[in-house]
């Protein structure tokens, strides 16, 4: 196919003041990085030159500096959604500068499909093959990449070498149709096909093709700590016993793991116990665990939506295919984490909690009940359908000063309803079938640091009696947090 | 008929202490009525005896008087779940005496088949014909009565012969298998069936049929008020406009609407909106004015999990249950509410909250953060897998001294991520692709009432310098309602 080749800064020129940009990939990884580059550098030109240059940007997930923190830093973005994770966009979203539109991740998809997000100028996609039919090989994650080269006005490809030929054959790439006309997904376990390998182009809308060699640079994990290597095995020990008992069936089920240290940990440690067993994922990002996992058999099959790999892991799934080709597959965001999927594969959900409230519900974004994190991601999406969700969070932060268990969460993103089993280092709370006075107990003596146990055994004593269901008090509800906010430790918390 | 026949009180007599009961039906239509209260008055005389009496209560959801008033009364429960609408039973639960497990109503079944809350050891059932291979045929509710009757060791019939068993053929009954062994639901319009007729269970775990006859005693609504109706205009106006921009497709897409007196509202004013075409219902429960929508061809099909009609409608569709059968399908809510089936149609849920914040947060069921209303219910399995989620309510109650628009939620079930329209009698906030000030900003101006926006503006800038994201004040964000617990009245809020 004949599209027009230019450089990323001719392509980043195409673009004007207003438009609406959808960016290809997910997680960080997959992501183009050239255009967003130079698009940075054009609108810091034309700010410059005194003109107002200010654009909408949809991604998949995270995505890489080029994008959040060039553009972020060139205040070149009004409107963002669904998730970022980046020091630069998380500043400009909490001082108000950009409009962020934090949003589920399995529904970013169908949003932009709906048209509730409005129309969209250009998909900014990366592609690791060009079929002679101008279609799309994807490269290390789809994110929501098809549904924006349906979508867009006008498309721009980064074609990166760095993947030429390696990926061809691991997509899975299907758009489910508008309502009413809509089928079901024909997935009933985690490697089932439905879609082709590569993502569909109207070659019409080509503007460019921009050639590239790039790696995503991941970082690296930090090494287990006491408290992840606990938080992992009271995770897996709690798996087992359900095993055991019959709560989970025999033939064990899929795996989702959240995204970053915690759920890289607890996946190690899964891997590590010789009574779980060799398991399968259905996640939306596949890390380094993962790739380990699967050289020594621990994990049979994933899929996910990105391969969120450092370098060296992408290195060792590319020297290994005869052990990865067939059995790593990579499918839309849409389809990873959607409610249909997830409830009747029956997928037990880890997913990290910024904050958690002895009564079961969760905060996975907003700091203080403010400042916003970064989004609530696929957690919820997973959570509220998995056949178990567990929550893990280590019990304190900031050396003690912050208690991650507290009397009510200052933002709800997966509520009580959602919230099935809680984990901190200090031990596991299965909250299933107990009323909220049931939880707050288990959470506080389980899953609460001995310096707080008090403290919220007192909290709880403030209403407990008075014929309220959720025994709440309202003017003590965020004293804790108001007590950080004044003396920097939740410690010298006093209730009124 | 094989099975043995016994009265009521007879039946309450095989049941025992620490028993695990599930119930058939959802709403007063299709639960069982003299088995439990023949089991209330059984436990007031353990009771008076000295003896410990309680069961664990598994049901659809709201029940009848039998149920939850006269077991409540007779301090017989222990465990309570999914839902509850009774006042007797709902002050138990806030006293802490019953454990109430408030859940979504879509996972209830499969909860339960999981295993995740232990065992069942009855299931009782109301039906309207029964036989020897253990087909029975239920009457206008089916709730999750085909998970209770596959768990529980043993099965109770009620047969009731007030209502007629040429109800048969309006249910389909259809229950998911369990991961890993789960396949796609094949539901791709509200009228597909894919399940069976008549509820069939294991003969032999019926230790007892009671043959009785009793009537659901449903009141009709309340004539519309002026607030309810114009709450009713603002939706109807809300769904023709997107209708006619394009966000709805040309064919319209199918309902789901919530319970209560402003739900039946709403449909009333889906009546009488003229650019809407005729339309299908995917909802829980059907009220009233569903069957008017159906004589005048407004709805077209309606697939839920229980007549929830008044007497006088009730009868009306029973004495043309033929005509109706063709309009209407009865399945367990596992179905109705799946977020599968909600997600794959494309519904358009319209639900009620009882508070909702100016970030677009909703509370629907905790009264001042703390004391249970209801449940959640379904409410959120429809409003977190909608196509587009309608979240209703008046903007004031109590005579205005309250508002439902508060600066943060005292309890949330459906967040910020599930509520995308927020409407009141005051009008429409559109909360799609807005980020938290923008939302607050279309809430105070459209939702709240008058005399509660200078007091939801003011909070809003409380923080301005400080605030991220969510310009949220985390020591004012309850003061409207503990001015309430002080004054009476929210307009009093000083920051």
């Amino acid at each position: 196919m004949n599209y027009p080749v230019m450089t990323a800064a001719e392509a980043a020129r195409l673009i004007s003041n207003n438009d609406t940009i959808g960016i290809g990939g997910f997680s960080s990884v997959g992501v183009p990085k050239a255009v967003p580059a130079e698009l940075a550098k054009y609108a810091i030109e034309e700010h410059e030159a005194g003109r107002e240059f200010k654009i909408g940007l949809i991604t998949g997930g995270a995505t890489g500096p080029s994008i959040d923190t060039d553009l972020a830093l060139a205040h070149a973005v009004k409107f963002r959604t669904p998730f970022q994770s980046n020091k630069d966009m998380r500043n400009a979203i909490n001082s108000g500068e950009i409009q962020y539109f934090d949003c589920h991740l399995s529904m970013i998809g169908q949003d932009v499909h709906y048209g509730f997000l409005g129309k969209l100028d250009y998909a900014i996609v990366e592609a690791s093959e060009i079929t002679p039919e101008g279609n799309l090989i994807l490269s290390t994650s789809v994110g929501i990449s098809p549904t924006l080269l349906k979508m867009a006005d006008k498309i721009i490809i980064e074609l990166n070498a760095a993947h030429a030929g390696k990926l061809t054959g691991m997509h899975d790439i299907y758009i489910p149709e508008i309502p009413p006309y809509r089928k079901p997904f024909m997935i009933s376990s985690p490697g089932d096909r439905i879609g082709t390998i590569y993502a569909e182009v109207d070659p019409k809308k080509v503007v460019a093709v921009v050639e590239t060699n790039m790696s995503d640079k991941q970082a690296g994990f930090t090494p287990l700590n006491d408290e992840t290597r606990a938080i992992g095995a009271h995770v897996s020990n709690f798996l087992v016993n359900e095993l055991k008992r019959g709560g989970i069936p025999k033939e064990f089920l899929p795996l989702q793991s959240g995204v970053g240290n915690i759920a890289n940990a607890v996946i190690g440690a899964l891997g590590d116990n010789p009574d779980v067993p060799a398991f399968s994922m259905f996640t939306e990002v596949i890390q380094n665990s993962v790739i380990d996992l699967m050289l020594n058999g621990r994990c049979n099959y994933v899929t996910g939506s990105s391969l969120s790999l450092t370098d060296d892991a992408l290195e060792t799934m590319y020297a290994n295919m005869d052990v990865f080709g067939k059995r790593v597959l990579l499918r839309s965001q849409e389809i990873t984490n959607h409610p249909e999927c997830i409830r009747r594969l029956g997928i037990i959900a880890l997913n990290t909690a910024l904050e958690a409230d002895i009564f079961g519900n969760v905060n996975s974004t907003h700091v203080s009940g403010t400042k916003m994190m970064n989004g609530i991601g696929g957690s919820a999406d997973f959570a509220r359908n998995a056949f178990i969700s567990i929550f893990t969070t280590p019990s304190t932060a900031k050396g003690g000063m912050i208690s991650s268990i507290v009397p009510m969460v200052t933002h709800t993103d997966s509520s009580e309803h959602s919230v099935r089993v809680l984990v901190t280092e200090q031990g596991v709370a299965d909250l299933r079938g107990k009323s909220p006075s049931q939880r707050a107990r288990l959470i506080i003596e389980n899953c609460a640091h001995p310096d707080y146990k008090q403290l919220l055994w007192d909290y709880l004593r403030l209403s407990e009696g008075k014929g309220l269901h959720t025994p709440h008090s309202l003017q003590n509800a965020f004293r804790m947090h108001l007590e950080f906010a004044e003396s920097g430790d939740m410690r010298n918390t006093k209730f009124i | 008929m094989k099975y043995p026949k016994m009265t009521a009180e007879q039946a309450a007599d095989l049941i025992k202490n620490g028993d695990t009961l599930s119930f058939s039906g959802f709403t007063a239509a299709g639960t069982p009525r003299v088995v439990p209260a023949a089991l209330a008055q059984r436990a007031e005389k353990e009771h008076a005896e000295g003896r410990e009496f309680m069961v664990d209560l598994f049901t659809g959801a709201v029940t009848n008087d039998g149920v939850d008033d006269a077991l409540a009364k007779a301090h017989a429960v222990r465990r309570r779940m999914p839902f509850n609408g009774s006042s007797v039973m709902r002050n138990a639960i806030n006293s802490g005496e019953v454990n109430y497990f408030d859940m979504h109503l879509s996972v209830v079944g499969q909860y339960v088949r999981y295993g995740f809350l232990g065992k069942v050891d009855f299931c009782i059932i109301e039906a309207v014909d029964l036989n020897d291979k253990g087909e029975i045929v239920l009457s206008g509710g089916v709730g999750c009565v085909d998970t209770y009757s596959q768990v529980a060791e043993k099965i109770i019939v009620e047969l009731n012969s007030a209502y007629s068993p040429n109800i048969r053929g309006i249910h389909d009954i259809y229950t998911p298998a369990s991961p890993p062994h789960r396949r796609e639901i094949p539901i791709y319009e509200p009228s597909d069936r894919i399940g069976s007729p008549v509820l069939k269970v294991n003969p032999n775990k019926i230790v007892a049929v009671v043959d009785c006859n009793y009537r659901y005693n449903v009141k009709p609504f309340t004539p519309v008020d002026e607030v309810t109706a114009q709450l009713g205009r603002n939706v109807a106006q809300f769904l023709t406009d997107e209708y006619l921009s394009g966000r709805i497709p040309p064919e319209f897409l199918p309902l789901q609407s919530g319970v209560g007196n402003i739900s039946n509202a709403i449909l009333h004013s889906l009546q009488e909106a003229p650019e809407i075409p005729p339309f299908k219902l995917y909802t829980e429960v059907l009220q009233d004015q569903v069957v008017e929508l159906i004589d005048t061809g407004r709805c077209t099909f309606a697939s839920s999990g229980s007549l929830a009609l008044s007497d006088e409608v009730y009868d009306r569709v029973m004495d043309n249950i033929e005509f109706y059968k063709q309009h209407i399908i009865l399945r367990p809510y596992e179905l109705s509410n799946h977020p599968e089936i909600v997600r794959r149609l494309g519904i358009i849920a319209i639900n009620t909250a009882l508070e909702a914040d100016i970030f677009g947060n909703v509370n629907s069921t905790h009264v001042m953060g703390t004391k249970m209303m209801n449940g959640v219910g379904g409410a959120a399995d429809f409003a977190r897998n909608a196509y587009i989620s309608v979240f209703i309510c008046p903007s004031v109650a109590k005579g205005g001294n309250i508002s439902a628009i508060v600066p943060y939620v005292s309890h949330v079930d459906s967040s910020e991520h599930s509520v995308m329209i927020l409407v009141t009698e005051q009008g429409v906030a559109d909360l799609r692709g807005k980020n938290p000030r923008q939302r607050a900003e279309a809430i105070i101006e459209n939702c709240a009432h008058p005399s509660y926006r200078p007091l939801l503006r003011e909070y809003l800038h409380l923080m301005d310098g400080t605030a991220g994201h969510t310009p949220m004040s985390l020591s004012k964000a309850f003061s409207f309602h503990e001015e309430f617990m002080k004054s009476g009245d929210m307009h009093n809020v000083k920051y």
